[in-house]
């Protein structure tokens, strides 16, 4: 077959193919956005919370040890 | 003291195994999968759009196997399953709605449509959003757990009911003219062809896509439910220590 | 022995009916005597069917092709303001507790409150299709029309009920009532406005046309029923 013919096939289907990749690459950007942001929320309040309850067990230690004294 | 060591533990190995598998399953997706003929490479949206909207399914299932359970025997654990489950649930949900709508634009030329199948979606995500509100307004932990359940098995009803309808209410004619309805029309047989996977390779690509959205969902779930006991922990020192506070005044 | 049983179970079933009579007709004379629930129902829906009317009067036709869907949403807004007042009414007064600490069953309650408060949106409905006909000329009078609104309106305060009464145990109160119930109606509006918006055309549809909506509309009802009469025990006690 004419090999000119042939590259203006193949070249059109790749192009074909790839022409939504900007669609594509959105797409999977936007979940990827979403799955970080809710990775942060839960990792975030998780220190926090981790903080308030360093905080509190302070707290009631020193209580205790100032009803001790 | 919050978790026991076994709990953290499981946690840690299931945290790897999710990263891993979603790299993996990103590879597959992108290397593995063959092109799909008429839309090309944008179709590989499809993976995970469909993996994470089952997997969110799948959530809210169990969360109102949570919600009925609490209501059953009054454990605080089933409310925290309950609770972990929606909120993961609507995060899918919500990656599964962007993704569909992303891929919506360049498929029917339109970022949304009002097509049964996406009213319900925009029902089911309202839906459990506002079960947030609903546990944000009430103080008492008992009652916010009971009605929380309550109201996620009414949810239940609602999205049953609303799924019903996209199945019949296809059959009635749309009431609208021209343009609208001929996209209704491709957005419906749009979401009919890709049901119909191309290859077995395809089929593959999609399992392992659900897969790693159900190991992601299990991670998660453990990381908030330990958040969850984390937040109650803290809320049981904060009234000790009001107490002790008053108790000295 | 099986006799006493049967007996039992008839005389149970009978206390359960006159309890859910007797709060749909306590609900009636307190409305009788006071007049707050239905009025404020009609005078918030005149006021909405006015505004829509001014909002859409530079466009008539749009007016009469979204007036079906317009309808449903002023029953859905004036069904939370009925909600509200019947419910709250329950609480301010104390009402409820007395019915809880009688041997009220909790599900006989809820199918009083149901009843009444479907009766009382009703009755705005009456008032609405006139405004509607009046406003929009559209024939809401045909007897399919009608069907389809009592059946919607009883799925839509079967859910409301479940919800008002937890929602007014809340501390945001009114607030909170339609960002919880509007989703939860939606599944049950959608088909019910389409099958209305069905017959208001000259040509008249087949059954066939709309069977399945109407269908959805009496699923929803008896499942939003069901789960009423299960949970509601959950919802009311302290």
């Amino acid at each position: 077959m004419n090999p000119v013919l042939l590259t203006a096939v193949f070249q059109s289907a790749a192009d074909v193919a790839n022409q939504f990749n900007g669609y594509l690459m959105l797409g999977y950007f936007v979940m990827w956005l979403i799955v970080m942001a809710y990775i942060v929320t839960l990792v975030v309040r998780q220190r926090n919370l981790k903080q308030d309850l360093q905080l509190m067990q302070q707290i009631l230690q020193e209580h205790e040890e100032e009803s001790e004294s | 003291m919050v978790t026991s060591p076994r709990f953290d533990k499981v946690l840690k190995i299931l945290n790897w195994v999710a990263v891993i598998a979603v790299i993996v399953t990103l590879g597959i997706i992108f290397f593995y999968a063959p092109t799909e003929r008429t839309m090309g490479n944008v179709q590989r949206i499809f993976y995970f759009h469909v993996g994470s909207a089952w997997v969110g399914a799948v959530a809210f299932f169990i969360a109102l196997f949570g919600g009925v359970m609490y209501l059953w025997k009054s454990e605080k654990k089933w409310d925290t399953l309950a609770l972990a489950s929606v909120e993961i649930g609507l995060v899918f949900l919500t990656m599964a709605t962007v993704a569909g709508s992303v891929w919506g634009k360049p498929a029917w030329n339109t970022w949304w449509l009002w097509s049964p199948r996406l009213t319900l979606i925009t029902i089911a995500l309202l839906t459990y959003a506002a079960y947030f509100m609903l546990r944000g307004a009430i103080e008492d932990d008992d009652r916010r757990a009971r009605f929380a359940a309550v109201y996620v098995i009414v949810a239940f009803v609602t999205i049953i009911m609303a799924y019903i309808s996209v199945r019949i209410l296809r059959d009635i004619h749309p009431v609208v003219v021209g343009g609208v309805a001929e996209s209704a029309q491709g957005a419906e047989e749009g979401l009919q062809e890709f049901s119909g996977l191309d290859s077995a390779k395809m089929g593959m690509t999609l399992m392992a896509s659900t897969m790693t959205f159900s190991l992601l969902y299990s991670a998660w779930l453990m990381n908030r439910i330990k958040l969850q006991r984390l937040s109650d922990a803290v809320n049981d020192l904060k009234m000790q220590v009001t107490a002790r506070l008053q108790g000295e005044n | 022995m099986n006799n006493l049983s049967n007996n039992k179970k008839t005389s149970e079933a009978r206390e359960f009916i006159t309890a859910v009579m007797a709060v749909v007709w306590k609900d009636m004379r307190i409305e009788q005597h006071t007049r707050q629930t239905v009025s404020v129902m009609v005078m918030f829906s005149v006021v909405t069917v006015i505004m829509f009317n001014f909002a859409l009067e530079s466009n008539l036709d749009a007016a009469r092709n979204v007036s079906t869907g317009l309808l449903w949403a002023t029953i859905l807004l004036a069904g939370t303001l009925g909600l509200n007042r019947s419910m709250a009414l329950e609480q301010e007064n104390q009402t409820m507790d007395a019915l809880l600490i009688a041997p009220v069953p909790r599900n006989a309650i809820y199918l009083g409150k149901v009843i009444s408060i479907t009766l009382f949106t009703l009755a705005l409905e009456v008032i609405l299709v006139l405004l509607f006909m009046v406003f929009f000329n559209k024939p809401m009078w045909r007897p399919m029309v009608l069907l389809i609104l009592v059946l919607g309106t009883i799925g839509y305060i079967a859910a409301g009920v479940i919800v008002t009464s937890m929602t007014i145990q809340t501390r945001s109160k009114e607030v909170l009532l339609p960002v919880l119930l509007l989703p939860l109606a939606l599944p049950l509006v959608l088909p019910a406005s389409m099958a209305v918006a069905a017959y208001m055309f000259p040509q008249q549809p087949v059954w066939g046309e709309v069977q399945s909506a109407v269908y959805i509309v009496i699923i929803y009802d008896i499942l939003m029923l069901a789960a009423g009469f299960l949970t509601y025990h959950f919802v009311v006690e302290s």
